[in-house]
């Protein structure tokens, strides 16, 4: 009770600012476990831009109308159970309708040209797009019908490069976050134990035994971790989702960002008040014992 | 029970203890006498465990201090009623919770019944048992003194090592104290008193060391002033 007391005298003294520094530490662990997660978050976004790619195989000018399915399907198989989120023949007059959206003039000029000249013009192909292996493109070309072979697997590099970008701001704003929290609780709670030292030193000196004397410190992060758990939560459950809707609407790329799980609340807390407690009983083991001037001491 | 050979205590170059030496038996009592700044107070910290001497060896119930463990050396701590000449209250705590936490301190989490009454019995002979509720904060400084007293009496040490205890007493009170003092060393309990008090030691006829710039000049069994 009398150790409790001791823990409590802080607070007695200085409840605000040991108030408003659990809820500036708690909000800041929430923070940074936030921007941990958006940085893990983005880095499916990464690997799907980056193996991404669209494929396509140009059909051998020689190869007869009918064995075009039979070299689609060849190439369906080829492709096994890679995600494939699109493959289509193109033909010439499939190729006109899609060029005719953008370019109506060409269309026309196109379908002006009509037969075996059309056929000439325009090659068929097969386009296949999805996220495949590297050796894919190579499967592809050694398929029998198969003329030459295109793939846009570089198209999104720069797209890449900004989400990498984006996700190495999130892990330093994260770190930074994390170490500014971090700081704020120890430099609390070594303010806090300062407080009790001169108690903590004497009870020492009457024989107290030193997981006895680092108890108030213990229960001093404690109080704190428990506050700034509590803010840390309660930060997450109302304001991650709100936080990450906006930064949603700043680019498509991070757009893809899931929902925030809930259970990061616990995680903040349960973090935060581990920091917490901890510190206290860092700075408890530490606690400056009194001391003269210059001299060897027992304490 | 007690043995300093030849102790000397340095603080920034300065020697403030220079080859003390003396031996104490269990029950006896000493007075520590000298002028400010003799090495009182530094004397009786090195005896109180709080300090480390910069050469010499302290012995203390059979214990010779550099070589004691850890626990050892906690033992030999819950053995002593220290009374610094600073006082060290919890200023936060009442007076009983001061007095009381000297007892759980040494390892018990609850006070037990006859502690305290033993509390209530101290704090009643030194004047203050209407004044057990009050913050430490509010005290007077001899009321303060009387409480670090008390403190230092009621875990039944086997040592009281006091500083100046009566320096901030009228009389009453001073008689008081010397009183539970000596109550104590007659049971069995061996007292070390650092004192300016000429009456106390001209009264209460008990060994004496005189200390005189860091060295101990006179030890006698009689008084010496």
């Amino acid at each position: 009770m009398h150790l409790l007391k001791l823990a409590f005298r802080p607070w007695r003294t200085s409840a605000f600012m040991q108030t408003f520094s659990a809820l500036g530490a708690g909000a800041a662990f929430s923070s940074a476990i936030l921007m941990g997660w958006c940085s893990l978050s983005l880095e499916p976004v990464m690997h799907r831009l980056s193996s991404e790619q669209v494929i396509t195989a140009y059909l051998d000018p020689e190869l007869a109308q009918e064995d075009e399915g039979k070299v689609v399907d060849t190439i369906r198989t080829a492709l096994g159970s890679q995600a494939v989120s699109d493959l289509k023949l193109v033909r010439a007059l499939e190729f006109i309708a899609q060029v005719r959206q953008e370019h109506p003039d060409l269309a026309e000029q196109l379908e002006g040209l009509g037969g075996a000249e059309l056929d000439a013009v325009i090659p068929r192909y097969v386009s296949v797009s999805g996220t495949f292996s590297t050796g894919t493109v190579d499967t592809i070309r050694a398929v029998k019908g198969v003329g030459s072979i295109e793939t846009s697997v570089h198209k999104a590099a720069s797209l890449v490069g900004s989400v990498a970008a984006i996700r190495w701001i999130t892990i330093l704003v994260s770190v930074a976050l994390a170490f500014a929290a971090c700081i704020v609780t120890f430099q609390v709670i070594k303010f806090n134990t300062q407080q009790f030292a001169d108690a903590v030193s004497f009870m020492e000196l009457m024989g107290g035994g030193g997981a006895r004397s680092r108890v108030p410190g213990f229960f001093s992060g404690t109080l704190f971790g428990v506050l700034a758990g509590a803010t840390a939560a309660a930060s997450w459950y109302f304001g991650a989702d709100y936080l990450l809707s906006h930064l949603r609407t700043l680019s498509p790329l991070v757009s893809e960002l899931p929902q925030v799980p809930a259970t990061g609340a616990a995680f903040a807390a349960a973090i935060t008040l581990l920091i917490g407690t901890f510190s206290g009983v860092w700075a408890g083991a530490f606690s400056p014992a009194r001391r003269s001037a210059g001299g060897r001491a027992w304490l | 029970m007690i043995s300093l050979k030849s102790v000397c205590k340095e603080f920034q170059g300065q020697r403030v203890l220079d080859q003390t030496s003396f031996e104490l038996n269990r029950g006896e009592f000493l007075y520590l006498l000298g002028g400010t700044g003799a090495g009182k107070s530094t004397l009786l910290r090195l005896l109180a465990t709080e300090e480390q001497p910069s050469s010499g060896s302290i012995s203390l119930f059979g214990y010779t201090l550099d070589t004691a463990s850890k626990a050892t050396l906690q033992a030999i701590r819950q053995s002593i009623g220290y009374v610094p000449q600073e006082v060290r209250l919890i200023s936060d705590f009442t007076v009983l919770e001061n007095v009381a936490l000297s007892i759980t301190t040494g390892g018990r989490r609850a006070l037990p019944a006859q502690a305290h009454v033993r509390i209530n019995e101290i704090l009643e002979k030194l004047g203050l048992g209407t004044k057990r509720d009050r913050l430490a904060r509010t005290l007077s400084g001899g009321e303060a003194q009387r409480v670090a007293v008390a403190r230092a009496l009621a875990r039944n040490p086997e040592l009281i090592i006091a500083d100046e205890p009566t320096g901030a007493q009228d009389k009453e009170s001073t008689w008081s104290l010397m009183d539970l003092f000596l109550k104590a060393n007659i049971s069995g309990v061996t007292v070390i008193l650092a004192t300016h008090d000429s009456e106390i030691v001209r009264r209460v006829r008990k060994r004496c060391a005189l200390l005189k710039n860091g060295r101990m000049t006179l030890e006698e069994l009689a008084c010496i002033y």
